[in-house]
């Protein structure tokens, strides 16, 4: 019982990193509250199946041209509407919950607002570790996770763009002054994050349905996860993650799965009163 | 931004805080009394809007209005003190599941409304002094996350609130026509207390930590108390529009007061013109109105909207109000060329 609920909990949790990671890179570089990217991650779900069922693609390159589709999306989110509000933090909510309809309803537009599920070749496999059970769409997601994150941090640290990123990140006034063109880096913020989400999208379809709104109620679990890890700090987005879900699975067991989301909230909560500037503040940050 | 020292209440356009300054006004010799009076006027106009026209479009107005109340309160947080609230929804929600509770109850109008007010000011105190260490987007995402927190309750306490399924209220008013005149009323009152607070002190060092807060700090602004006082304030008013809004309805339930409201009257307060007198009325207006008008109400409309909060955001940054100002400033410097 306990063990098998640490399972979901670590699949869950990787859910809750992978979005919570694309939501830091973009806070980090342009402090956005990016709601939108429940939109992307739907939108790109839907090009995956899209292209999967109507089209008729094999199923791994449906999957690659959805997270594609994500990455693009999420630039033109930038370039369309964030771009203009990046000195306005009052405006970027409001431009945040804009997006977000107009992604989730266009979906709604063009496909429908049925259930529908992406089922991958191993849809109906269950590998069985010890006295664990643990699906095959669930072992997609946790490595489809660490495959992503492994990427992003060789990105980060061993590139010239992920030094650029981290630059802006850190200061963008500096970061400008040595000669990094912000714009650029927000754009590849953007894309990285798009990518992160049509990842999400290919793991968390399979798992649940794809529908128009399907992505809203994970997203804020999300954001509960970027504010335990620290706004703007990647790996504490990935510990915040792990620890929410499986803190949210075995309270889903042993408490209620009503209150499932308010023991996310009320993790939250202690987070922001005792330590507001996350779990693994480094101090280089202030709260803003 | 100039902000004027404590007393000097010149007079200004109907429906702005203090601005730098400008031209005067017309009717500038009546004083603070002009702007009062202008709002007493739009009350009697919207009074005979609400009574005289067809059921279909008193109730839009109804609900224009009463979001306008939730707004004006949200309109001094987050419009002057600028802080992005995106919890009013859950006031609201208190508000009405308070008042219809005590009604319920058996307690008389006057009561219920007092505990729907002590309630939400209870929950603003407590929800403010939680996050009084956050700004900026920790404190819209920490306030979100009690829009959902009260719905969630609302939806599982079924004892309380008998669930999804909500509750009747019982009508408090004799009549439609005496509900009108309550809802005209306390909008004006709400717009009044906004045009008050916005240039006694209260809302002046609101102001302050809106611009800069570690200089209003500085400055000898108590920040934090501040800050508090004025989250509560915007609680009572978004309590008692939930009042409103439970007598009109009818029917409460969880679904009327998803997290997303909050969310929504943060959007209608900036498309309206965030620390305007009249934006929360305006923003309401274009974001409660005129979906139910054109029937927009899901799919292609809320695409629409959705693409109406960006555009609108990004094209005019002040909100409709900032809009009208430019309007007339041209109409104004043209004559004055002639």
């Amino acid at each position: 019982m306990l063990l098998q609920a640490l399972v979901s909990g670590v699949v869950l949790g990787s859910l809750f990193a992978l979005l919570a990671v694309g939501l830091t890179l973009v806070y980090g570089v342009m402090e956005v509250p990016n709601f939108a990217q429940a939109g992307v991650i739907t939108l790109a779900a839907y090009v995956m199946l899209w292209l999967n069922q109507t089209i008729g693609w094999p199923f791994w390159l449906a999957v690659a041209g959805g997270v594609l589709a994500g990455g693009v999306l999420s630039v033109l989110t930038e370039r369309f509407a964030y771009r203009f509000v990046r000195t306005r933090p009052l405006a970027a909510p409001v431009v945040a919950l804009g997006l977000l309809l107009v992604l989730d309803n266009s979906a709604l537009e063009l496909w429908g607002g049925d259930h529908v599920s992406l089922s991958p070749p191993y849809a109906g496999d269950v590998l069985y570790l010890g006295p664990t059970t643990l699906p095959a769409v669930g072992a997609a997601m946790i490595l489809a996770t660490v495959v992503a994150l492994l990427a992003l941090h060789l990105l980060l640290k061993h590139t010239r763009t992920g030094r650029a990123i981290r630059a802006v990140s850190q200061n963008p006034e500096a970061a400008a002054i040595l000669g990094i063109r912000l714009e650029r880096q927000y754009v590849i913020a953007f894309f990285i994050s798009g990518i992160l989400a049509g990842v999400a999208a290919f793991a968390y379809g399979p798992m649940y349905a794809v529908f128009p709104y399907m992505a809203d109620e994970v997203l804020l679990n999300a954001f509960v996860v970027v504010i335990l890890g620290g706004l703007g700090n990647v790996w504490g987005a990935v510990a915040g993650g792990l620890l929410l879900g499986i803190l949210e699975s075995l309270s889903a067991v042993y408490l209620s799965a009503a209150y499932q989301t308010t023991v996310g909230f009320t993790v939250l909560l202690l987070i922001i009163v005792l330590r507001p500037a996350g779990l693994f503040a480094t101090g280089a940050r202030r709260v803003a | 931004m100039a902000i004027p020292a404590p007393g000097s209440d010149t007079a200004r356009p109907l429906g702005s805080l203090p601005l730098p300054a400008r031209a005067r006004p017309p009717l500038a010799w009546l004083g603070p009394a002009r702007d009062y009076l202008g709002l007493v006027l739009l009350g009697v106009v919207l009074w005979l809007l609400l009574s005289r026209t067809n059921a279909f479009y008193s109730s839009v107005l109804a609900s224009i209005l009463i979001w306008t109340i939730a707004g004006s309160g949200l309109n001094i947080i987050a419009g002057l003190g600028g802080y992005p609230s995106l919890v009013q929804g859950a006031f609201y929600a208190i508000g009405a599941y308070g008042a219809t509770l005590a009604l319920m109850h058996g307690w008389p109008l006057w009561q219920a409304c007092l505990l729907a007010i002590a309630a939400s000011a209870f929950a603003g105190f407590v929800i403010g002094l939680i996050l009084s260490r956050t700004r900026g987007q920790y404190f819209a995402i920490g306030t979100m996350f009690f829009g959902v927190v009260v719905e969630i309750v609302l939806t599982n306490w079924q004892s309380l609130t008998n669930g999804q399924l909500g509750l009747d209220v019982p009508l408090a008013f004799a009549s439609m026509d005496q509900l009108n005149v309550a809802i005209a009323v306390t909008t004006i009152v709400s717009l009044m207390l906004v045009r008050l607070v916005g240039r006694r002190r209260f809302g002046l060092r609101l102001m302050t930590i809106r611009e800069d807060e570690d200089l209003a700090e500085h400055l000898g602004v108590p920040t934090a108390r501040i800050k508090l006082a004025g989250f509560v304030v915007s609680a009572i008013f978004g309590g008692v529009a939930g009042v409103l809004i439970a007598q009109y309805n009818g029917t409460i339930s969880p679904a009327l007061f998803d997290y997303y409201v909050g969310f929504v009257m943060f959007v209608a307060l900036s498309v309206g013109g965030a620390g305007r007198i009249l934006g929360p009325l305006l923003g309401s207006v274009f974001i409660v109105g005129l979906p139910d008008i054109l029937n927009l109400s899901s799919g292609i409309g809320q695409l629409v909207v959705g693409l109406i909060f960006v555009v609108v955001i990004i094209v005019i940054p002040g909100g409709f109000m900032s809009a009208i100002d430019g309007a007339i400033a041209f109409v104004t410097k043209r004559r004055g060329r002639r």
